[in-house]
């Protein structure tokens, strides 16, 4: 077992096999660096509770593949990333600290697919990036691919 | 505890990388860094290869030293390339994960024609990649649903959905340079 402790000063117990599904966890584990708690400044116990889970339920990729539970483990998926969008956003904030590369697939995906029709404005906002562009390189741009900005209901709300 | 923010662009890129063309293209008015970010080869090489991996009807954005282009492949299989300056459509083909312009004679002669469609997403792709799927192969298109599609061809007048018709149609060479082929 290996212990993770998050950044509230919460301890959680995780099996090997389900712990080097991350990278990062896996290269300390081999470098010998994981002798009894690792710490993991950037990640909150919320967040890291939403991770253990996952890292269990995928723990045995391989086995599910053979006995035909990737049913079971594509509809896990679905229901893990049906979440808000700020705790969405910390999981991939922490799968992608971590290095696992599938959580950090599954996430980014559910994200984009909720992004992908919403206004320009909901997408700074969502993003929380800022506008830096000119007015008239704005202009420009929608002049370049006129025919991406026609098209179905722009969704104007951010979550 | 963490926010988003662009201090990140890690997980900005992983989260356009997923993103549709279309919402790509729009995107690009977000700031400055998006705007550059989708013209940048190494994330449209991410991208390409994240569109191919996803389920249902997809597209591509490739970028040629001219521009633009999207691959697109439907539902069942089927993928075309389009132009986004004059929205025209390409048959493409896929092998091995990568898309290959190989644009040999053979190619041009038998395959190539040229859709014009006023709208990217309604139009209709027409290539049966099959595995068995040959370059100089004579049966390439199956008529009907073909010819019902896009019927304006650059080459015009004589055009006829007929199998032997397109595939030895030297007259429909366009003169079109780089061909996406794509094998399913």
């Amino acid at each position: 077992m290996v212990k993770l402790k998050s950044n509230d000063d919460k301890e959680f117990e995780v099996e090997e096999a389900a712990v080097i599904q991350s990278e990062m966890i896996k290269n300390m584990i081999e470098d010998g660096c994981a002798t009894s708690v690792i710490p993991l400044p950037n990640i909150d116990s919320k967040t890291l509770i939403k991770v253990i889970e996952y890292l269990n339920k995928h723990i045995n990729m391989g086995k599910a593949a053979e006995t035909g539970e990737e049913d079971d483990l594509k509809e896990f998926d679905e229901q893990f990333v049906n979440m808000g969008w700020e705790e969405l956003f910390d999981v991939i904030m922490a799968a992608n600290y971590l290095n696992i590369h599938e959580l950090m697939e599954l996430c980014c995906q559910s994200a984009a697919d909720r992004l992908k029709n919403k206004s320009v404005r909901a997408v700074r906002e969502m993003l929380k990036i800022t506008n830096d562009l000119t007015e008239e390189e704005e202009q420009e741009i929608i002049n370049d691919a006129p025919w991406a900005f026609e098209g179905p209901e722009i969704d104007d709300t951010v979550n | 505890m963490m926010k988003p923010s662009t201090k990140n662009p890690t997980i900005i890129v992983e989260i356009f990388s997923w993103l549709p063309v279309t919402s790509l293209m729009q995107f690009r008015c977000v700031s400055r860094f998006l705007n550059s970010l989708v013209s940048k080869s190494d994330f449209v090489d991410i991208h390409q290869c994240r569109s191919m991996t996803r389920e249902g009807a997809i597209k591509l954005l490739v970028r040629k030293s001219e521009g633009f282009y999207i691959l697109e492949q439907s539902e069942n299989g089927k993928a075309s390339r389009g132009n986004f300056d004059n929205l025209h459509y390409d048959h493409v083909m896929y092998l091995n994960g990568r898309i290959w312009s190989p644009c040999g004679d053979d190619f041009a002669s038998s395959e190539e024609e040229l859709l014009y469609g006023d709208d990217f997403v309604s139009s209709e792709e027409e290539l049966p990649c099959g595995v068995d799927f040959v370059p100089s192969k004579e049966e390439l298109l199956s008529g009907d649903d073909f010819v019902s599609s896009e019927e304006e061809l650059p080459c015009g007048g004589d055009f006829v959905s007929s199998e032997e018709e397109l595939s030895c149609g030297y007259d429909f060479v366009s003169s079109e340079e780089e061909l996406y082929y794509i094998h399913l």
